[in-house]
This record gives C-alpha cells, structure tokens and sequence, in this order.
C-alpha cells in the first residue's frame, strides 16, 4: 500500500492536495458507451472527502451522482482517473481486491434493497462481519446497536420493519466494520419527511460522535444541510462547493447553479 | 399489436425467455427420450421377429399339449410321416427340416460365435429345394455329408472363417468337427437370419448332429399351384394323431412374430412405467418454473393492465407468448430428446444389459406427449397468473409479492386436513395389504422365467399405499421442509460458516418452492432405494439360501439360451474326479383333480389313466380357476446322485423310496400350495405328449437353482423334446482343488461358452446376475434423476433472477464472488439434500414393506446395501454440484452497481 502512494506521488509530481481525507477522485473520468452514444458520466472529475465529515452531494439528475458514489465505493471502475480510499488507489486493485476494500473499509446505503431479507435486523447489522468470517470488535458493535435505538427488533427479519427502521438498520449495518467512510446513495429517498430527519441525525451524530466519514446523495435541500458541506455536480463535474450550509444557502446556490 | 409486444418482450428478456423455454425444451426433450427408448426397444425387438416362412404353404409339426409353440420345443415328426404327406394329393414338395438351438462354431482364432444382439445359436438342415428352407448360397458349395456344413454370412464375415477349413462345432451331440463348405444367407434378397448364428448341414447330418436320428422338426409343405389349398390342409390333418398338427405359414409367422411381441410387450410396459414418470416429472418442473417467475409476472400484467390493456388482451397476450415458448421449446425438446435418446442407447450398450441397439424410432405418440407437455404444460402454467391478475385491482397486482411468503393459512389448513388423510389411507391400504391373508395365491415371482408375474391384490394394496404415502409427503413437504432442512442441513451448514447459513436460510425462504424443486429428486431416490435394497435382500437371501442347500465344490456354468451339451456332464463324470450331478429343466403340466386321484388309487399307481389329454383343452383352458391342471417348471437331475452335491431339505417322506420312473419331488411351498402330501400321486404330461402318472415321495423345503418340482434324469430321457442342462454341480472327492480345476479345464475347453466356477466365484456370478436385473431399472431412474437435477437448476437460475437485487446487495456490502458461488451451491446441495434424504427414507420403508410382502423363500432377511445407497447419496450431491456450476458463475458475474440499479 506504500508503494501505491508513492506512485500516485510520483505521477502528481506534487505532494497530494487530498493526502488527509478519507477519500477522494482524481481526475476521474467514467465513460458510457462510444461514439454517437457516448455519455461522459464523470468529466475529469476533482473531489475529496475529509475525514470525519457529513458531505452531501447533490446535482440534479443525470448529472453522475450515483456514478461517482460507485466508482468511489469500488462497485464500478472508471475509464481513466484514479479514486483513493484512505491511501489506497482502487485503480490498481483487481476485483478480487476491490471487493475486500468494500467489505472492510467502504459502507454503503442504497435507496431501497438495503437488507437481505432472510437476516434479522441484527445478522444485517453484522453481515460484512460474517462475510469476512470475523467477530469485529464487540463493544464497537454493541455501541453502533444501541445507537440504532432498536433494541428489541433486533431478531426481527426486514418485512416486519418499518421504512425508517430498515435504514437504520442499513446505516448501522454499514458503521459495524468501522470503515474509513460510509457512502450513501439516497438513503432517506423512500422515508417521509420525519422518518428522513430521523435518519439523517443519526448519521449527523455519528459522524460527530464517532468520528465516521459519511458521503450522501440527495435532491433534497434540506436533508443537505444535515451535512458539513454539500458538493454540487453538473454534467459530471464539480460546479460548487459549500461549507456548513443552511437550508437557505443550499436554496441560494442551486437557484445560482441553474442560472 | 399484441404479438408484436408479446414479440418484443420476450426478445428483450432475453434471460427469462430462454430460461422458460430452456425448462419446457429439456421436459420435453425428457419425454421424447423415454418414449423413443421404448419406442425403438420395441422396434429393435420386432425386426427380430421375420417372415421365416415365406414361400411354404403349411407347416406340419408335433403339437404341444401344453404352452405356447416358441417358448417350448415341440416332439419331433417322424421322417415316414415326410412320405405320406408328400402322397397327399396336391401337395407339390415337402420337406423335413431342422432348427435346433446350441450350435455353437469356434473360428479359426479359437473364438466361439455368438450372436452380437443376443440372438440364438441355430443348426439348420438344408432341404433339397431351397425356397423351402428359405437358404440361399452366397458362396462355396452346399454342405453334403457327415463333416461339413455352412454357416451364415453375418458370422463368417465377423468371425475368422475361411472356406475348406476344419472348424469345431459344439452341439447338442457332443463337440464335432466340420470343414466348412459354404457361405449362405437367410432370406432373399435380405438377410432375415439377422441376429442369428446358423450353421447349416444337409438333412440326414443334421438329424444326427442335432440329435434327431430318423426324424425332423418340421415337414414344410408347397402346395401345387392349381390345387386347393384348404382341401390339401384337410387331407394332410386326416394323416396327424393328436400329437400332430398342420397349420397354415402364417400362423406360423405370427406364433414367431408373437413370441418376440410378447417380449416387447414386456419391456415396454415397464419402460413405459418411467417414461410416464419422467412425463410427470417434466410438468413438475415446467410448472414450478412459472411459478417462480409468477411475481414478475403479476407484476407485468398489472402494469400493462394500469396502461389500460384490458384482461381480454392480457390473456391474449400470454396466450401468444405461451404458443411461442411452447413451439419453440417442442421443437428444440424433440430435438435434444432424440440425442438423450441416442446417448441412452449407447450408455446401455456401454453397460452391456444386452439389449440390442437399433434405429432410433419416433412415434407419432411421443410427438402427441411432447406437444402436451411442451404446449399444454405452458399454456397452463402461464395462463393461472393472467387470470389471477386480471382479477386482482391493477396496482394490488402491482405490489404483489410471493417471493417470501409462506403459505396461507386456509390454505395451509386444507393441505394439512388433505395430506394426513391420505397418508392414514395409504398406510392403512399398506398394513392391509401386508397382514391381511388374501388366500393362496400364485408366486408372485416366476424364479424360472426370472420376472415378476402378474399383480396380486397384496401388490396392488401396497402400491396404492407407497403412492398415496408419496402424495401425502409430496403435499406436507413444505411445511417439513423448515424444520427439516435445520435438522438435516444445519449442523452442515454450520461448518461451512456463514455462506452455509446464508445458503440455508435461501433454501427454506420459500417452502413451497423448495418442496417441489425436491420433489422429483424424493421420488427418483425413493425408488433407487428400493430398488436396491429390495435387489440386495434377494441377492443376499438367495445366495444365503443357494450356498447353504449346495454341497458342490464346482460349478459349470453358460449364458447361452441353449443351455449346456448334455455330453458335457458325461464328459466329465468320465474323468473320474468326483461326483457329477447335471441339472436340466422342462417345462411340465400337472393334473392333480381329486377324482382321477380317487380313480387312479382304485387302478393302481403305475397304470396310465384312460383318456389321453386334449391338446387343446390343456392349452385354453388352464387360466380357468376350476381347471385342476397348472403348469411347471420341472428340475430333471439325477435324483440318486442329488445328495452328493446338495442338501434339499427333505421335510417329509424319503429318498430311499424314490422310484425314477414314477416318482416326483415337490417343494414344500408348492406342496402347501396345492394341498399335497407324501404319497399322493398326480398326473404329469410332458411336452410331448406323454403323459405319466407320479408319485409324491418326498417334500423338500431348500432351494437354489433347481425349481419347485424334480423328476428323474432317466424318467426325462424317455420324454424329453429337449436335450441340455442349466448347469452341472460337482462334488470332488479328492482335497487337491487346483488339480481338478485343470482335468476338468481340458474338458471344457471342448466346449465353448461354458466356465468352471468354484464356489467363491458360482457366488459371484449368482450375485452379479441380479445385478443384471437392476441395471436397467437403474438406468431409467438415473435418467429421471437427471430431470430432477435440471429442475435445481432451473429453480436456481430462475431464484437468482428473482434475487438479483439482494445479490448486487451482498456483493456491494463485500461478499466477494466465490463466497456467492458457494452460497448457491450450498443453497443447491441443501435442496438436494433434503430431497434425497426425504427419498432415501421413503425408499427404504417402501422397500421394508416390499421384503415383508415377499415369500420368504425369495427374500428371508432384509439387507441394505449402505455402501451402494451412500454412493448414490454421494452422486446425487456431487451432481447437484455440478449443475449449479453454470448458474452460480452467471450469478457471480453479475456487475454489482447493475444489479443494485435492477432491483
Ligand atoms: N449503465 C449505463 N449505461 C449508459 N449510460 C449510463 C449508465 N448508467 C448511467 N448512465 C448515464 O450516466 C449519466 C449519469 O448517471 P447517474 O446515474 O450517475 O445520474 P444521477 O446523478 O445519479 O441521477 P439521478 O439523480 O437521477 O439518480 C446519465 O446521463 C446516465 O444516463
Ligand atoms: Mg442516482
């Protein structure tokens, strides 16, 4: 893993700008299809992740939003580029590889299909674990359930939980390996507006509380301005970024974005 | 429009379509193989059967006075009665013939010939007039004279034959030397005699050499052009006594073709038996495979139905996409299923069940099942969830989902109340038809003929119990299919960690599912079980009782039809080494009516009874219940000898006062049977005719190979139409066995086809010959197993479909590739598992009932073959394995952020 670092040293033939965040793209290009049909989804793209911070990523639809979250998490590869997590170069790492990466040190929250709806809640929360044949660290997890608040529906399977608690689930799901960051794909997306606010504290405090880094798409504003910063992507690049934002400023910068 | 949507959706779901049409193609492909199978064991059969008697006009023979012509060999015909015949007005030649089975050439490597498709090993008289003897030259000359003969162009071709050569023939006299003159064929242009070896002598040799001095087999008969043939058959009938008939050439082409249709018959009622089973077996899994799709399904209608399609138009719609799997699938099933069918016929020629191999034949029948199957099945199966959907609202259609539920409660209720009833009535049918005493009744195993004869009501109670008892399971399978996959799987699963657990978990989300995907595997194990345990106790049970009751230390064997040279046994008491006891069987018809009993003890013992038996009345009648006439198999041995080599039981009356002319040994089941005891006499009528009243000296309660009745060797001569023995038993007395194993080899080795066996291999060979008997059973069930492996298959890829987002989960959240491999295959292996386990119990109470149903003196004690059963467990697993292989790796391959997307 030194190696790797030294080589994307090399290549930058600069110290890296982003050597102390959690994650981050650089120059990441993902293509679709060719020729007529080509469709540039991330265009030479620039973003890091700072440790423990709640970023959001917002940008309205088609922009690349769910490809860069797969590309960074190491679901997909990119055409050209590089993505870090931690000092690690998903680039250069084979499948076999990138799915270790995913299993130990990348969490991740869908939409929907968060559960597998064979597991009880807790054999969800404690699936990468099993997966990778460890135990984690016990106090670590018991600490991430109580978080939860679920307590007593833990043996039960996902269909007998509601919206809300299904994601809890899923968030506690994805903090239980301690990964260096958590990315989230429209997580409160399917949840109504109570149950999201809900939600989105719980990811605030853990990001607060515990140190976690977490990466979240949304459309909504004010889901946004749960989060340390919000990055706002058009086109497949980088058009705006914006520190501790309020409902009110996120509202100012996409109305300036559209103009 | 609606094709064209109907059109476009299935090309667009590429996977689903053939996934679909792939299930219906490999039922149907199921379907056409067994039924080509049987189809064409058939025709292989009856291209055995020929026109022998073309050109001839009638036939004149010694009639049976008992059994069917063909089966058993006739008396004689005297050669004066050649002489009246041809004075018979109207008759332009007649000739006697010969054709007598155990000719056997050696060629010129030192091979013996033997037919390659089973066929008999024939020796022919050659008539002067060759449209009679329907014998043809080819090249050479025509034999003439006591040492030489030809032989048919099929052996010569295949065997190491030149013209003007001495080869050695065995027959029926004894080991001979010929020099081989001709080459001829039978038939013309054709070469009928297909499937036979036939050696050909002139007439007056042949009456020597096949051991007819002064007789024939036959007098083939052509009527002159212009006289009439009835009249003609009138005048020669005027000629015969009873023991005589003439018949007319096609009834006597038809008794052949009879002989070979009956076989046929045979063979085909069973295969059919699997071929109807693998039929079911098929709808199974095209049923289930819609089953499986049915949310999507659901799901799809009520989309089109929120559009605004109307249910009218949905049902045409899948009518069209149900016309269009079915077509497509009939026709690549047809397809497939001639090359399953092709594969099966050389994986019995590879195993050497010694059925012949033919054309491949495809029945207008098979086509009418692979329709159904292929079409009705579809239709069917895809029409339930259009009509379902049409009457759900549009969007409760919408968010139907089966895909976890378990089963209503109602519903659950209903199977529950179903399934335990059936299962009281079958175990009652079971227990009925196990302690209920039906009477005397026939054996229901015709050691002789080795087949099951036909059903008995104790048969039939206790299949109707197994096939209820097997609904019953198949209906409470999924409420068992929980708990028992946690008590059979999970201490497995267990030890393969998590993805075992996760495998496990899949495998009971759906028990109705997982109840019917192991359905067809629970009922072909079920019968492989029984099969082989049933096998293995009559095995272990007949050898147990056949090495207890022989004495003898050696053994001559053949697996020629035609038996072995009665000089053989001459041959070798000659050598003087110890005792040896020849065991022959003929087939004889007891008379045992009270009233000629009554009427014989006031005459005496040793006169005949005045009226001779009507041959026809014998030959019709003896089905009727009243008729007091049965007919046996008889053991001919010489009765002074027999203690030598084996212990028989005696259980009363005694051997001293054995009379070889008119005294019979019966077995004491038959006795009991028949009411007999020592001292009574019946009245015994042999093939020829002959009749002979017997006397009962003696009960015996062991058997091996000889049958329920023994009579005399000496008594045999007198009567005989037949010469050879099954098998010869010898005693030594002398220690040194290695040294009689060579004075006897040089005597064998005059005799083809036959083997020396010492007691340790005469075991051997007992066992692997109900091996034999099981092979085929094995090979149509294996085939059915087959079936049941696709349908795991099936049921995987289709599950994998269904589950495409939930994997694109596991593998987001680190589940690396071969950990959702080896979750599918567990998955896979704990479905096989729970159905070949569920079939192996079944089979083995199925098969404890069947040893207590049958006679003891078949099956005494029940054996279980654990090795071979474990073997077969181990196999079924292992190929569950296997055909998970393609499905899991497609699985694998799926790119993960895809399937997230799907979902
Ligand atoms: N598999 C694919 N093949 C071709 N083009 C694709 C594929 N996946 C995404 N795209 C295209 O890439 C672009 C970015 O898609 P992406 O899913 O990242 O958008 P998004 O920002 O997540 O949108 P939304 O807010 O609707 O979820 C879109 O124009 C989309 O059409
Ligand atoms: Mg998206």
């Amino acid at each position: 893993m030194k190696k790797l670092v030294k080589d994307t040293e090399k290549r930058n033939d600069s110290p890296n700008p982003y050597a102390d965040s959690a994650a981050c793209a650089v120059s990441a290009s993902k293509i679709y299809g060719s020729g007529e049909t080509e469709v540039r989804a991330l265009d030479e793209i620039e973003v890091a992740f700072p440790k423990a911070q709640f970023t959001a990523i917002m940008g309205p639809s088609g922009s690349g939003k769910s490809t860069l979250m797969h590309c960074m998490a190491g679901l997909d590869t990119l055409t050209s580029g590089q993505v870090f997590i931690g000092d690690t170069d998903l680039t250069k790492l084979g499948e076999r590889a990138r799915t270790l990466m995913r299993r130990d040190h990348v969490g991740f929250i869908f939409q929907a299909y968060n559960l597998v709806p064979t597991l009880t809640a807790e054999e969800n929360i404690k699936l990468p674990l099993a997966l990778a044949g460890s135990q984690g660290d016990v106090d670590w997890i018991d600490e991430v359930i109580a978080t939860t608040g679920l307590g007593d529906r833990l043996k039960h399977r996902p269909n007998e939980l509601s919206g809300g608690q299904q994601q809890r689930v899923a968030v506690a799901r994805a903090l239980a390996s301690r990964p260096a960051i958590i990315f989230g794909d429209e997580p409160t997306g399917n949840l109504d507006t109570n149950t999201g606010a809900d939600l989105l504290s719980f990811m605030k405090t853990t990001v607060a509380e515990m140190g976690q880094t977490i990466v979240m798409v949304t459309h909504d504003p004010i889901s946004a301005s749960y989060a340390d910063r919000v990055v706002f992507l058009v086109d497949g690049k980088i058009e705006d970024r914006l520190n501790d934002p309020t409902h009110q400023t996120i509202q100012n910068a996409i109305a300036e974005l559209r103009t | 429009m609606v094709l064209y949507l109907t059109l476009r959706a299935l090309l667009e779901r590429k996977t689903k379509f053939f996934l679909t049409a792939g299930a219906v193609a490999i039922s149907v492909a199921s379907v056409v193989t067994s039924f080509v199978t049987v189809d064409s064991l058939r025709s292989v059969l009856g291209d055995l059967a020929v026109d022998v008697y073309k050109d001839r006009d009638f036939i004149v023979r010694g009639a049976l006075p008992f059994g069917e012509i063909g089966e058993e060999t006739a008396r004689s015909v005297p050669e004066q009665l050649l002489e009246s015949v041809r004075k018979v007005h109207g008759v332009e030649k007649a000739e006697g013939t010969f054709s007598v089975g155990g000719v056997i050439p050696t060629d010129g490597s030192g091979e013996s010939v033997t037919s390659q498709i089973g066929g008999p090993n024939v020796g022919l008289g050659w008539t002067v007039d060759e449209s009679l003897s329907q014998l043809y030259l080819t090249d050479g000359v025509r034999p003439s004279g006591i040492s030489e003969f030809a032989i048919d162009i099929i052996s010569f071709q295949e065997y190491d034959f030149m013209l003007g050569h001495e080869y050695k023939l065995v027959t029926p006299t004894g080991p001979r030397t010929f020099t081989l003159t001709g080459i001829m064929q039978f038939g013309y242009p054709d070469n009928a005699g297909v499937g036979s070896v036939i050696s050909v002598f002139d007439t007056s040799t042949a009456a020597e050499v096949l051991g007819y001095p002064g007789q024939f087999n036959q007098i083939s008969v052509r009527v002159k052009p212009n006289a009439d043939p009835d009249t003609v058959q009138n005048q020669i009938a005027q000629l015969l006594n009873d023991n005589f008939e003439v018949i007319t050439a096609e009834t006597a082409t038809e008794e052949y073709n009879d002989v070979f249709a009956g076989i046929a018959q045979l063979l085909q009622n069973y295969s059919l038996v699997f071929a109807f089973m693998v039929l079911v077996v098929s709808t199974f899994i095209v049923a289930n495979t819609f089953n499986i799709l049915l949310d999507q399904r659901m799901r799809g209608f009520s989309l089109l139905r929120c559009i605004g399609a109307s249910p009218r138009q949905i049902k045409k719609l899948v009518l069209v996409e149900a016309a269009v799997i079915g077509l497509s699938a009939v026709v690549v099933g047809v397809g497939l299923g001639m090359l399953g069918a092709l594969g099966l016929r050389s994986l019995f020629s590879a195993l050497d069940t010694s059925i012949p191999e033919g054309p491949l034949s495809l029945q207008p029948r098979t086509l009418f099942w692979a329709a159904c199957t292929g079409i009705a099945c579809t239709l069917i199966s895809s029409l339930i969830p259009a009509i379902r959907a049409s009457r759900m609202s549009p969007i409760a259609g919408l968010h139907s989902h089966h895909g976890d539920t378990t089963i209503k409660q109602h519903r659950k209720k209903k199977r529950m109340l179903l399934s335990t009833s059936l299962a009281v009535i079958g175990l009652s049918s079971t227990l009925f038809g196990l302690f209920f005493d039906f009477g005397p009744i026939a054996p229901l195993f015709d050691p002789d003929t080795d087949q099951f004869d036909t059903i008995t009501p104790q048969m039939a109670f206790l299949g109707v119990g197994a096939i209820l008892v097997v609904m019953a399971v198949t209906l409470l399978s999924p409420f068992v299919v929980r708990v028992l996959l946690s008590r059979l799987v999970h201490p497995i699963t267990e030890l393969l960690g998590f993805t075992g657990e996760l495998a496990r978990k899949n495998a009971v989300r759906n028990p109705q599912r997982t109840a019917a995907t192991a359905t067809p595997l629970t009922m072909g194990l079920a019968l492989i079980t029984l099969v082989a345990v049933v096998g293995d106790s009559l095995k272990v049970s007949f050898t147990e009782q056949t090495l207890g009751a022989v004495e003898a230390d050696f053994f001559v064997t053949t697996d020629l039809f035609s038996g072995i040279p009665e000089t053989l046994a001459d041959d070798l008491q000659a050598e003087n080494i110890g005792n040896v006891v020849a065991f022959g069987s003929d087939r004889i018809q007891i008379l045992q009516d009270p009233q000629i009993h009554k009427k014989i003890h006031k005459k005496g013992a040793d006169t005949q009874p005045a009226e001779p038996i009507g041959r026809s009345s014998a030959a019709d009648e003896d089905t009727a219940s009243s008729e007091p006439e049965i007919e046996v198999s008889v053991t001919v041995v010489d009765v002074s000898n027999l203690q030598a080599v084996a212990d028989i039981g005696i259980s009363a009356g005694d051997l001293d006062n054995f009379d070889p002319d008119s005294s019979i040994l019966v077995y004491d089941n038959a006795a009991g049977r028949l009411g007999m005891t020592v001292g009574d006499n019946i009245e015994v009528t042999f093939l020829t005719g002959d009749t002979q009243v017997m006397n009962v000296a003696a009960i015996y309660n062991h058997r091996a190979f000889w049958n329920e009745w023994i009579i005399d060797q000496s008594l045999h001569d007198r009567v005989a139409t037949k010469a050879s023995d099954d098998i010869i038993s010898v005693k030594v007395s002398d220690i040194d066995l290695a040294e009689v194993e060579t004075a006897f080899e040089d005597v064998l080795a005059l005799y083809p086809e036959t083997k020396l066996e010492d007691r340790q291999e005469f075991q051997e060979t007992t066992e692997s010959r109900f091996g034999l008997l099981t092979t085929f059973i094995y090979v149509f069930l294996c085939f059915s197993l087959l079936i049941a492996f696709m349908g795991i298959a099936n049921t995987l890829t289709s599950s994998i479909l269904e589950r495409t987002s939930e994997i694109g989960l596991l593998r987001a959240v680190g589940m690396a590739k071969e950990q959702l491999r080896k979750t599918i295959r567990w998955e896979a292996a704990s479905i096989a598992w729970y159905g070949a386990s569920m079939g192996v119990a079944l089979g083995l109470i199925f098969a404890m009932v069947a040893v207590l149903a049958i006679p003891d003196d078949l099956a005494s004690r029940l054996s279980i073959p654990i090795f071979q059963i474990t073997a077969i467990l181990v196999n079924t697993m292992v190929f569950t394995l296997v055909t998970v292989l393609i499905p899991s790796y497609r699985a694998s391959r799926m790119e993960v952020f895809r399937a997230i997307a799907d979902g």
